[in-house]
C-alpha cells in the first residue's frame, strides 16, 4: 500500500511539481515571507553571486580579503553564502561592489534593501 | 503533512474553513486545492486551447497565469461547492486563453519563441524562490543557484547601470511598474519598455547557453558514440 501511495505521489511530483512551485511562489508574492526567512535566501543568493562574480573577473578570495579589508577565512565564508544578512552593513556592500565592478544599488536590491535603509545604516 | 496525505479530503474535511485558509495564502490549503483540481484544470484548458485552434505549447503558460489570478483574486470566491470551484478555475482559464486567442492572431509564436518564454519564466522563478529562502538548499540546489546567478550577471552586465537597478527589482521584488517609475521619476511606459528590453535580452542570453550546451552534447556524442 506503501509502494503505491509513494507510486502515486512521485507520479503527481513529476506532473504538477512545477504548478506547485508556481502557486508557492505567488503565494509569497501575495502574502509575504518572513523576514528572517526572506533575508536568509537573500544572504545566500547574495554570497553566491559575489562568488560567482569574483571567480569570472579572476579575483582570489585572498585578493577580495585585500580590497575590502576582510579576513581570508570571512571572505570565504561569504562566498559561501554563509555570511548572516545583519553582518552584510552598507560600508561593506559598497566596499564589495567596487571591488566586483557592480553599482552597490545592485547589491542593495539583492538583499532586499531599498536605499533609505543604506542612508540609516550608513 | 504532505500533499498526498492531504488529498482526496477526508470525509471530516470541513470545506468552508478550508476556503477560509485558501483566502489567507495558507500554503497546504493552496496544496489540496492544486492537489484536488491541478489535472481537471489541465485537461479543461487542454481542451480550451484545442477548440480555439490554439497550439499546446500553451499549456504551461495558461496553466501558470490560471493559478496566479486564483490565488489574487481567492478574496472575492464565495464558497458554494465543489463543482463551483472547479468552474471558477476554468473560468478564469478562459479568460487567459481568450488573452492569447487575441494575441495570437496579431502574432503567431513560433515554438523558439515558446521554449525561450520557458526558458526565462524558469530562471526568474528559480532565482525568486532561491532570493526568497523558499528552498531548503541540497548540494544539488546549490549548484542550480550559482547557475542561476551566473546567468543573471551575464544579463545584467548587458544592460545600463540604471536598467540593472530595475530589471532586478521587477525580478527579485516584484516591485511594480508604477512605483518603479516614480522611485527613477520615468513614465510607467517607459519602465515596461525597459523590462521588455531587459528580458529580451535575457532571453536571448539563455537561448544562446542553451544552444551551446546542445552543441557540446551533440558534439561529445559524435566524438565518443
Amino acid at each position: 500500500m506503501d509502494k503505491l501511495r509513494n507510486l502515486v505521489r512521485n507520479q503527481f511530483e513529476r506532473d504538477y511539481g512545477n504548478i506547485k512551485r508556481v502557486v508557492k511562489a505567488e503565494l509569497h508574492r501575495e502574502f509575504g515571507v518572513s523576514e528572517a526567512q526572506r533575508n536568509a535566501g537573500r544572504a545566500r543568493a547574495f554570497g553566491l553571486f559575489v562568488s560567482v562574480v569574483a571567480n569570472r573577473l579572476g579575483i582570489a578570495p585572498a585578493a577580495l580579503a585585500d580590497k575590502t579589508g576582510m579576513e581570508v577565512a570571512d571572505v570565504e565564508k561569504l562566498l559561501k553564502g554563509e555570511t548572516p544578512a545583519e553582518a552584510l552593513h552598507d560600508d561593506l556592500l559598497v566596499k564589495l561592489a567596487s571591488a566586483i565592478h557592480y553599482q552597490p544599488e545592485v547589491l542593495r536590491i539583492m538583499l532586499g534593501r531599498s536605499r533609505d535603509d543604506s542612508e540609516v545604516s550608513a | 503533512m504532505s500533499l498526498m496525505d492531504t488529498a482526496p479530503a477526508p470525509r471530516y474535511f470541513d470545506e468552508q474553513s478550508w476556503v477560509e485558509k485558501l483566502k489567507k495564502g495558507d500554503e497546504l490549503a493552496w496544496e489540496i486545492l492544486v492537489a484536488r483540481h491541478a489535472p481537471d484544470l489541465r485537461r479543461a484548458i487542454q481542451q480550451q486551447l484545442h477548440s480555439n485552434g490554439l497550439p499546446l505549447d500553451l499549456l504551461d503558460d495558461v496553466e501558470g497565469e490560471t493559478w496566479r489570478t486564483a490565488i489574487r483574486k481567492m478574496a472575492d470566491f464565495t464558497w458554494m461547492g465543489d463543482d463551483k470551484l472547479r468552474n471558477w478555475l476554468s473560468s478564469i482559464a478562459h479568460h487567459h486563453i481568450q488573452t492569447f486567442a487575441r494575441v495570437d492572431r496579431k502574432y503567431l509564436p513560433s515554438m523558439e519563441d515558446v521554449e525561450g518564454r520557458n526558458l526565462e519564466n524558469e530562471f526568474a522563478l528559480d532565482l525568486f524562490l532561491f532570493s526568497n529562502g523558499l528552498v531548503d538548499m541540497s548540494a544539488e540546489d546549490c549548484v542550480l543557484l550559482a547557475e542561476r546567478l551566473a546567468e543573471l550577471d551575464s544579463a545584467l552586465q548587458a544592460l545600463s547601470l540604471r536598467d540593472r537597478e530595475i530589471f532586478l527589482a521587477s525580478l527579485l521584488d516584484n516591485v511594480d511598474r508604477a512605483e518603479l517609475a516614480e522611485r527613477y521619476e520615468i513614465e510607467e511606459d517607459s519602465v515596461s519598455q525597459i523590462l521588455w528590453r531587459c528580458k529580451n535580452r535575457l532571453r536571448g542570453l539563455l537561448k544562446q547557453r542553451s544552444h551551446d550546451e546542445e552543441t557540446v552534447i551533440d558534439e561529445t556524442r559524435r566524438r565518443y558514440g
